[in-house]
């Protein structure tokens, strides 16, 4: 576990990688997370998780093509890796135990 | 999606600035992704705004970090490349100590000079900040220009100071000033010659920032007699008693109660103010009451207050508007021009102002000494681009290699201003321990009290760190863009060795402008040198040496004056002996006469004598007798002149003056009913100077008038000074056993006229001497590496026959030509400008060819001297060991 700690923030960005699949970069990513939680999210807090995920061993990325509105910029594009998958697994498997170990009626109600 | 709008460019640079390299493409082709999809929704205005805050955010540390191995393309300051610089620069200056000890050591002696003259100039110019009110504070200076006669006085008439209260609205308040002369203070068994000893209206309080500690100052001047004193003195006087209500006699009779105690005030001030006494005392000291509403008796200081915002020109008019309204017609005397001196301005522009008691620099003094330090600090920096540039040779092949593997222009020059900078940094440190070493020394040498820690300040360190950028980019400036000119390929192949020598006619000049500017500060500071002996050594028309003043202490000793003279010629030690009110060198009374017929007052000084006098002093008689005891009428019929007074009472030759009647209101006189002198002119005495070399000798009359007579002078056989001080104590002390025996030498006296000159003169010495040593240092340099250039040459001509001198010859040529092209350029200048300063004195020396030659063969010689000791090197070298090596 401790060597594939991932931040709370990380794990949201490695997820949305993997949502958007062949299109993940800076901005796609940056506006699917703003979609999903629907908190406001800088461009530079997500360049720099991409970073430290890369740093991390969980994604590579390749650069893409460019278009008209980035200014004939190209864009880097994101996969996830192995690691990252392996993170993103382990996370989930420990919070299905800890769901599964909540006895019924113990959380209190609320309506969505 | 419009096409035009573009996110803010600075912001967009700012992030090219900032972002690693590998990392912008992506950064930004996202940001404007973003800020493309911004506009289509909120609007330009706010999408540009929101893109400088995403800008903003990516100042991160993962965002700035650049990758190790970035090979592309390099960036100038990168960590590698500094090591790098710092690595050759180094090892260049390890292989070449010499170069770089000049270098360094003429740099740090040219701004340790530059430092001390800063930290001099800025103690100079600190005067008077401290008051609160300084910019609107004047002090009143008044000009008397009348038939080719110019007197500048800081003096002005007691009814001023009301009168502009009274008329002028701009005026907010004034305050006069009368001050003692140092009187004798005394409380119980403490006595004290008291300097700085003033009266003043109480307005002095709002006016100059003199905070009090006891007292109030609405309250403290109030009552006649009432006195402020300062903390030091109270300390002084009374140790821990309480000061406050004490009686302090002043002068023998006057006393004076203390009111108040204020501060001591702090040095840079042009007043020296110990105590201070209420105006209205002076009604004890004159009997003549209506004196403090004269428009004539220019006894006082008067300083103004102006409103705020109040134009001082303006007030200027308006005085003397009112002077011509207001005054009264007796006492006007129309040729004065009253003006407004600024309160800073008193201490450094005050020079020519007689009968002043501020303390005075010179702003002469100041941009003399800018002037210098700036000279200093050019020949330093010249050295610095003559060596670089010289020695470029030896770096044109690291040059070449770095260009060939893909140096840009910008990062050569980066690396040579960075290597001055360094060295610049080196000497700045030197230079600063360098000046911290020798300021007690020379505050000692030149009574200044200059200090290092004291001026330490945010403001001077970020000064001197700008003086370090631009003094660094100064010297390297050249060498940097000369050096990163070379071509690479012709480096290589070794055919730049002509270019080389590219450099030459700028070397050329700089060691033209080096020793025109060495020339010129020889040929000033030997001008001040024989100016200001001239000034010691002139024949004054009279013998200043070997005579002591003594005041007498009480009213017994004035009147029995002539028992005590008789006494003081008993001691075979004393030669000779006169009572008297008038000295040269020191004060004498300003007076007028008048001649039968004539109702106006002809001003004229005036020296109350007795007829000891003349002979006492060693004047010289032009025409008719001394005054003698055997002509009973001598002390109520005669009088003396000097030239100067027989030409402006208009009296031809002085042989026509004798006989000629004149009048004089006494002082004193024994007769109530006949207060005139009535007097014929018995003799007429050579002009002597009896104020300093700055100003023209006036019109002066001399006579006798006893009760005047406060001092008595004696000539001491020479060789006996310390004995006769010894007999003449004892004397004094016993008439006089409650006071100290005070006593001064007059040529003492006289010196302190030019003791701002003397300063001046050793300080230009030094610096002057420290400006060719520098200048030297670099010829050093060159005429060494000029000697290892042409090694090999000096080897074949050896081979080939020439003789040793010859080869010193060939070598010192170059330099002389160039040394003896620099004299002539600086000898006009120096003449011009030693001739301006010359100017400030009325009687000076000329400025005589001698001057230019002794300072050129100075010059020469120095030069000579530094380049031969290398060029006989060379030439006694063996041409075998040259030649061999290749």
């Amino acid at each position: 576990m401790e060597r594939n700690y991932l931040g709370e923030f990380e794990e949201l960005v490695l997820l949305t990688v993997a949502v958007l699949h062949d299109n993940a970069y800076g901005v796609a990513i940056t506006e699917e997370i703003e979609k999903q939680t629907g908190r406001t999210v800088s461009l530079s807090a997500v360049h720099a998780a991409l970073n430290r995920l890369e740093e991390k061993g969980m994604l590579s990325s390749r650069l893409g093509d460019a278009t008209a509105e980035r200014g004939g910029r190209r864009k880097r594009l994101f996969t996830v890796l192995s690691l990252g998958s392996y993170s993103l697994q382990s996370i989930r498997e420990t919070r299905n135990r800890l769901w599964d170990s909540i006895s019924p009626d113990v959380l209190p109600a609320f309506s969505l | 999606m419009k096409p035009t709008t573009n996110p803010p460019r600075w912001a967009d640079q700012l992030l090219s600035w900032f972002c690693a390299p590998h990392l912008l493409e992506e950064v930004q082709g996202d940001l404007y992704e973003r800020f493309q999809r911004r506009v289509r929704v909120f609007g330009v205005e706010t999408a540009r705004r929101q893109y400088v805050w995403e800008v903003l955010s990516f100042i991160k540390p993962f965002a700035i970090k650049r990758k190790s191995n970035q090979t592309t393309s390099p960036f100038i300051f990168s960590h590698d490349m500094i090591k790098n610089y710092l690595k050759i620069a180094i090892r260049n200056l390890q292989r070449q100590r010499l170069y770089a000890v000049i270098n360094v050591l003429g740099l740090a002696v040219g701004l340790a000079c530059c430092l001390t003259i800063y930290l001099f100039i800025k103690d100079e110019l600190r005067y008077d900040t401290f008051h609160e009110k300084a910019d609107r504070t004047y002090r009143l200076r008044n000009d008397r220009i009348s038939e080719g006669r110019v007197n500048h006085m800081a003096r002005s008439a007691p009814a001023y100071g009301p009168a502009m209260n009274a008329h002028i609205p701009e005026v907010e308040k004034t305050f006069r000033v009368f001050s003692f002369n140092d009187p004798l203070v005394v409380y119980n068994n403490n006595r004290f010659k008291q300097t700085g000893f003033i009266l003043a209206d109480s307005t002095i309080f709002d006016i100059l920032t003199l905070p009090l500690v006891r007292g109030n100052k609405e309250e403290v001047l109030k009552g006649q007699g009432s006195l402020v004193i300062s903390e030091s003195m109270a300390e002084r006087y009374f140790g821990k008693e309480d000061p406050i209500n004490k009686i302090l006699t002043v002068d023998g009779g006057l006393k004076m109660r203390i009111t108040g105690v204020m501060k001591d005030m702090p040095r840079h001030s042009h007043l020296e103010l110990n105590a201070i006494g209420s105006f209205s005392t002076l009604r004890d000291i004159i009997s003549d009451h209506a004196r403090l509403e004269n428009w004539g008796w220019q006894q006082m200081f008067t300083y103004v207050l102006l409103t705020q915002g109040a134009d001082p020109a303006k007030v200027t008019d308006k005085i003397t508007d009112m002077v011509k309204r207001y005054a009264n017609p007796d006492q006007r005397d129309d040729a004065y021009r009253t003006s407004l001196q600024p309160l800073k301005d008193i201490y450094l522009h005050s020079a020519e102002l007689e009968y002043d008691i501020a303390r005075k620099g010179n702003i002469r003094y100041v941009y003399a000494f800018a002037i210098v330090a700036l000279f200093t600090l050019l020949i330093a920096c010249f050295n610095f681009m003559n060596l670089s540039t010289a020695r470029s040779m030896q770096r044109a092949k690291e040059v070449g290699l770095r260009k060939s593997i893909g140096a840009q222009r910008s990062q050569l020059v980066g690396q040579f201003l960075g290597e001055s900078m360094v060295l610049t940094a080196l000497a700045m440190v030197l230079a600063i321990g360098l000046t911290a070493a020798v300021l007690p020394v020379l505050n000692n040498w030149a009574g200044k009290e200059l200090s290092l820690l004291e001026a330490l300040s945010p403001m001077l360190l970020l000064q001197i760190l700008g003086a370090m950028l631009v003094v660094g980019l100064l010297a390297g400036v050249y060498p940097a863009f000369f050096l990163s000119a070379f071509q690479p390929i012709k480096v290589l192949k070794g055919t730049i060795e002509s270019k080389a020598q590219g450099g030459y006619g700028l070397r050329k000049t700089l060691v033209v402008v080096q020793f025109a500017v060495s020339t010129a500060l020889i040929i000033g500071a030997g001008v001040v040198y024989y100016q200001l002996n001239y000034v010691q050594q002139k024949n004054l028309g009279f013998n200043k040496e070997q005579l002591v003043i003594m005041p007498f202490q009480t009213d017994e000793m004035k009147r029995d004056y002539k028992s005590i003279k008789q006494e003081l010629l008993q001691n075979p030690n004393i030669e000779s002996a006169t009572a008297c009110y008038g000295l040269p060198g020191g004060i004498f009374a300003g007076d007028g006469v008048r001649l039968p017929g004539q109702d106006k007052e002809v001003g004229i000084s005036m020296f109350l004598i007795d007829p000891d006098y003349i002979p006492t002093l060693g004047m010289e008689m032009v025409a008719g007798r001394n005054l003698s005891d055997q002509y009973g009428t001598d002390a109520e019929e005669a009088f003396i002149l000097n030239e100067t007074a027989v030409k402006s009472l208009g009296w031809g030759s002085p042989e026509q003056a004798l006989g000629k009647e004149m009048l004089w209101p006494k002082w004193v006189p024994s007769n109530p009913a006949d207060t005139l002198k009535r007097g014929k002119v018995i003799g007429v005495v050579k002009d002597f100077h009896y104020k300093s070399l700055h100003q023209k000798i006036e019109p002066l009359v001399l006579h006798v008038h006893e009760p005047a007579n406060y001092t008595m002078v004696a000539r001491v056989r020479p060789e006996k000074m310390s004995a006769a001080l010894d007999f003449l104590k004892t004397k004094w002390e016993t008439r006089a056993p409650e006071f100290p025996f005070e006593y001064e030498i007059l040529d003492q006296q006289f010196a302190k006229f030019y003791e701002s000159e003397q300063i001046f003169k050793k300080l230009f010495l030094l610096f002057t001497s420290l400006s060719v040593f520098i200048a030297c240092l670099g010829l050093l340099g060159l005429a060494t590496f000029m000697a290892q250039q042409r090694t090999k040459e000096i080897g074949i001509r050896k081979v080939m026959g020439a003789s040793v001198p010859g080869i010193v010859l060939l070598l010192s040529k170059d330099f002389l030509k160039l040394i003896l092209i620099g004299i002539i350029i600086a000898s006009p200048l120096a003449w011009y400008f030693m001739n301006q300063w010359l100017q400030s004195f009325s009687y000076r020396i000329d400025v005589q060819w001698w001057m230019f030659a002794l300072a050129g063969l100075l010059v020469v010689g120095v030069a000579l001297l530094t380049v031969s000791f290398q060029s006989i090197k060379a030439a006694l070298m063996n041409p075998i060991q040259s030649l061999r090596s290749e």
